[in-house]
Parts: C-alpha cells; sequence; structure tokens
C-alpha cells in the first residue's frame, strides 16, 4: 500500500534538484562532508581544494547537486561567482576545534551574505569536528548574530568523522524546499 | 604585501627547506606554522586531517600571510625540526610524532617566541603522547546539569504524569488495532460488494429475458383469447339473434297457447328447451376456457423453463415467485366467467404491470 502510493508520488512529482554551494574557511572539513555524503565512508585525507569539488548527494527522493569550493584567501574572492543560479542554498562550515579563526570565519560569512547575488538563499551553518569541539554551539550561534536579514538559518553540530548531524542537516534544507 | 610574503619565503626556501619534511620531494609550495616546516601538496592534506590543534596548514603562494606567520616560518625550519626530533629520540617516520609532547613543546617554544610570552616547562617524558585537557564545554555542560532536587509534590506530579502518558500510549494502541481491523473489514466488504455488483448485473441481465419471454408469452395467450373471444362474441350475437327469433316465436306460440291451451305444456317444454340453449351456450363457454387454460399453462410451464434454466443464479429463490403469480393468472382466468371481463383484461393487462416484481429482485 505505501510503495504503491510512493510509486505513484514519484510519478507524479518527480525528484527535486537543489543546487548547493558548501563554502567556509580552509581547513574545516569542506571537502571531508561532501564525500562523506556522497561515498557514505569516511575519507582519511583530503588535499586542499584547488577550484572545486561537485558530487550529487541523493536524500529524501532530493537531488542536492552540491558544489564545494576551496577555501584559501584567494579562492574566497569566487565564493559569489557560482552564486549565479536562482534558489541557490548555501552551507557554511565553520571548525568548532577552531576557535582562533572564528573571528575570521564571521567576518567572510558575512561578507558573502552581503553580495546581492546571495539574497534570499537559506543559509545552513555546520558546525563541524563537533567530536573535538572546543565551544557549544549556543557560543557559536551568538556569535554569529543569525538570522541576518531575514534569511532563513539554521545551526547543525555534525562530525565528518562519525557522519553524525550531517543528514539532519539537509533535511532541514529539504523541508524548506518542499515547502515552497 | 602577499608578493613580499612570498619572495621573503622563497629567500628562506634554502637547504632542507627546499624539500618537503615528511616525503623529501622538491620544491614544497605548502608549509605549517607551528613548525615553521615546508610541505609538498599530498603532506599538507595529510597535515590538515590532523587537526587544527596539532599542524596548521597554509599555501606559500595561495594563502595571504601575516607578519606573526612570516616569523614562524623564519624561526623554524626542517633541519632545525629534524634536529630537534632526534636530540629526544624521536624517529621522524613515525607517524604519531606530531602527537608526542615533544611536538607539542616545540610549538608551545615557537608560539611563545613569536608572542613574547613565557618558555614552556619540559615535559619528562618526550616520546609520550601528548593528552589534550578536555574542552571546557564538556565541563560547563556538566555543571549546567545537575538540577536542585524534586519536591514531594513534583515527584507526585511526575509519577501521575508518566502514569496517564503510559495509559494513553496503551488506549492509542488499542485504538490503531481497532482501525486495522477496520481496514481490513472495508477490504473484506469492498470484495464482497464487488461480487454481489457482479451477481447483481447477472440477474438483471436474466431478469431482463425473464421479463421479455414472459411478455412475448403473455401477448401470445392473450392475441389466443381474443380471437377466441372474438369468435365467441360472434357466436353469442348470433345466439341472442335466435333467441329473438325463438322470443318472438315464443311469442307467436303463445299467442297460439291463448288460442288453443291445450298446448301448454308442450310451451314449457319449449321454455325448457330455450333455457337449455344459453345452458349449452354456457357450456361452450366453459369449453372454450378448458381449452383455453392449458395453452396458457402450457405457456406457463415454457416460462416457467425459461426461468428455471437461470434459477441457480438467483439468490433469493426466484422460482417460488413465478410460482406464486402463475396459480394467480390461473385463478383469473378460472376467475373469469364472463368473456366481457377478459377482455376489460385484455384492453387492462394487469400482468405487465405485475411484471416488475421480477425487476425488483
Amino acid at each position: 500500500m505505501g510503495g504503491s502510493l510512493q510509486k505513484i508520488y514519484s510519478c507524479l512529482f518527480p525528484q527535486k534538484s537543489i543546487r548547493v554551494i558548501m563554502i567556509g574557511l580552509d581547513a574545516v572539513g569542506k571537502t571531508s562532508i561532501l564525500y562523506r555524503l556522497a561515498l557514505y565512508e569516511e575519507v582519511k585525507s583530503t588535499i586542499p581544494t584547488i577550484g572545486f569539488n561537485a558530487e550529487t548527494i541523493y536524500y529524501k527522493n532530493i537531488q542536492f547537486a552540491c558544489i564545494e569550493i576551496g577555501g584559501g584567501d584567494k579562492i574566497r574572492l569566487l565564493w559569489n561567482q557560482y552564486m549565479d543560479v536562482k534558489d541557490t542554498a548555501i552551507i557554511f562550515i565553520i571548525d568548532l576545534s577552531d576557535q582562533e579563526r572564528l573571528p575570521l570565519a564571521k567576518e567572510e560569512l558575512m561578507r558573502f551574505l552581503n553580495e546581492k547575488e546571495t539574497k534570499g538563499s537559506p543559509l545552513l551553518v555546520l558546525a563541524n569536528k563537533q567530536d573535538i569541539a572546543k565551544f557549544s554551539v549556543e557560543e557559536l550561534s551568538q556569535f554569529l548574530e543569525l538570522p541576518h536579514h531575514q534569511r532563513k538559518c539554521y545551526i547543525q553540530p555534525c562530525s565528518a568523522k562519525t557522519g553524525e548531524g550531517l543528514y539532519e542537516g539537509l533535511s532541514w534544507l529539504a523541508t524548506i524546499y518542499s515547502s515552497k | 604585501m602577499n608578493n613580499k610574503a612570498i619572495a621573503q619565503i622563497r629567500k628562506l626556501q634554502t637547504g632542507e627547506n627546499r624539500y618537503c619534511f615528511e616525503c623529501q620531494t622538491g620544491s614544497p609550495t605548502w608549509a605549517s606554522l607551528p613548525y615553521g616546516i615546508y610541505l609538498c601538496y599530498n603532506c599538507s592534506g595529510l597535515h590538515r586531517a590532523m587537526g587544527v590543534h596539532l599542524t596548521f596548514v597554509r599555501s606559500i603562494e595561495m594563502d595571504s600571510w601575516t607578519d606573526k606567520q612570516l616569523s614562524m616560518m623564519h624561526l623554524g625550519g626542517n633541519q632545525q625540526l629534524r634536529l630537534f626530533f632526534q636530540s629526544h629520540g624521536i624517529q621522524i617516520a613515525d607517524s604519531n610524532k606530531w602527537k608526542t609532547n615533544a611536538a607539542h613543546y616545540y610549538r608551545e617554544q615557537m608560539r611563545a617566541l613569536v608572542n613574547e610570552t613565557q618558555m614552556p616547562e619540559e615535559p619528562e617524558d618526550w616520546a609520550a603522547i601528548h593528552e589534550a585537557p578536555k574542552p571546557q564545554i564538556s565541563q560547563q555542560q556538566s555543571q549546567i546539569q545537575p538540577d536542585p532536587p524534586l519536591t514531594q509534590e513534583q515527584q507526585n506530579f511526575w509519577e501521575q504524569a508518566s502514569k496517564s502518558t503510559k495509559e494513553a500510549f496503551a488506549i492509542i494502541d488499542e485504538k490503531i488495532s481497532k482501525v486495522q481491523i477496520k481496514e481490513e473489514a472495508v477490504q473484506l466488504g469492498q470484495q464482497i460488494t464487488a461480487k454481489t455488483k457482479q451477481l447483481g448485473e447477472k440477474s438483471t441481465k436474466i431478469a431482463d429475458k425473464a421479463y421479455k419471454s414472459l411478455k412475448s408469452g403473455f401477448n401470445d395467450a392473450f392475441g389466443f383469447i381474443k380471437s377466441k373471444a372474438d369468435q365467441v362474441i360472434g357466436k353469442e350475437k348470433q345466439t341472442q339473434s335466435e333467441q329473438q327469433q325463438q322470443q318472438q316465436q315464443q311469442q307467436q306460440q303463445y299467442a297460439n297457447y291463448i288460442l288453443d291451451n291445450q298446448q301448454q305444456p308442450q310451451q314449457y317444454q319449449m321454455g325448457s328447451q330455450s333455457q337449455k340453449q344459453p345452458q349449452d351456450q354456457f357450456s361452450f363457454e366453459n369449453n372454450n376456457n378448458n381449452n383455453q387454460i392449458p395453452s396458457t399453462t402450457n405457456q406457463n410451464q415454457q416460462q416457467q423453463i425459461n426461468i428455471m434454466d437461470y434459477s441457480d443464479y438467483f439468490i433469493d429463490s426466484p422460482s417460488s415467485i413465478v410460482t406464486q403469480e402463475n396459480p394467480k393468472q390461473i385463478q383469473q382466468i378460472n376467475q373469469q366467467e364472463n368473456l366481457i371481463d377478459l377482455m376489460q383484461d385484455i384492453k387492462q393487462p394487469q400482468q405487465i404491470s405485475e411484471t416488475p416484481n421480477l425487476l425488483d429482485l
């Protein structure tokens, strides 16, 4: 009964595709999160991303076309070049174990959110490296002062090493785009 | 600014700094700040996976450099770190060398030199793995977690609440089971209705056939009755004319009787004979009726046979209904002693009006 209904539903409403860009400072775990979601296994070590990685993630009958952009100082300026398509979701990743660069992360995030290309797109903040965290998510949310400009925001603690919290963030994005 | 930083680092890349610290490949383009060492592209990935608290990797060409970071690169160097590890008995090929107390001391020393703070204390066991102090969040959370002890009223309240929730869950489970039974019953009912619909369609077809056969049979029967009745009416007219003639004859005979009184008994005999003629006529009618009844019964039997062929499809035994009607028809025909009543029945056939009873099955 349920399977047939699901088949009918999938026939009537085909898979949605959401375009997502994953950004953040360097060495926070963007590439690890992307390949954890795409390959369902822990990636031991990654090389610094120069340019971008693109993978497709399927979750809850929704196709997430993820573009993960490197976080180097010079590549950060190219983030808004990937926002040319409308309704692109933003995933900003923050390293919970890196307390020293948190002000820099906030500065970069606010600079990116003030760009005109990013107007109205939902923001998912993934607080990575929860297993070796040095500050809590509540402190992070107080520090980041979200939501910003009436944008839909959500802070989700996660860990690319253990894989917890990643699909909760994706399901939040799915609920936003399914309600539209 | 950035070009100047790159130029400064390029000037520092002499001697062992021209090779990667880990894999000894040439022309490294990445650097680990806490140690001031130079790394290749692949080894920078390995260092990044360790975590920011152990090594912090920067690209020489693609990242911006601050003065403190540059001074760290000035202080450190591949040769210096290698000599430090060798002096404290740590092999460079060991992958856990970055987690040891020696590495931690080296990091703290570099940081103290750059920030001009106090130098760290030397550890006792250089080769032991350095245990980082637990982060402060978990301690804060553990401090927040213990709640004040509950009073008896609150305990009772929470116990009642737990009981009520358990009862509610039990009721919900029962209702869910009932709902499942209901769904099963609904499915069974749908199957039954589908089968009954099929049977009903079949029965309506059969009823139509029976109705048509009955109608044709009755039409034939009434046509036969009408033809017979027309014959009878024609004869009745003849008999009436004969009676009139006889009455005229009687009148003439009565006139003759008045003239001749001796002929009275003969006249009575003649009257009796004249009265016998209608009896004959009546008997003829009865004979007609007797002739008609078998024909109708034969037709009824044929109808019964037609219906009996389909009687298996009927849920409520239809043959009883048919047998109920047939005696009525026979009784009607028996009761129709006068042909005029029969004629009225032909004009307003009651049987056709009664046939919808079959369709109401």
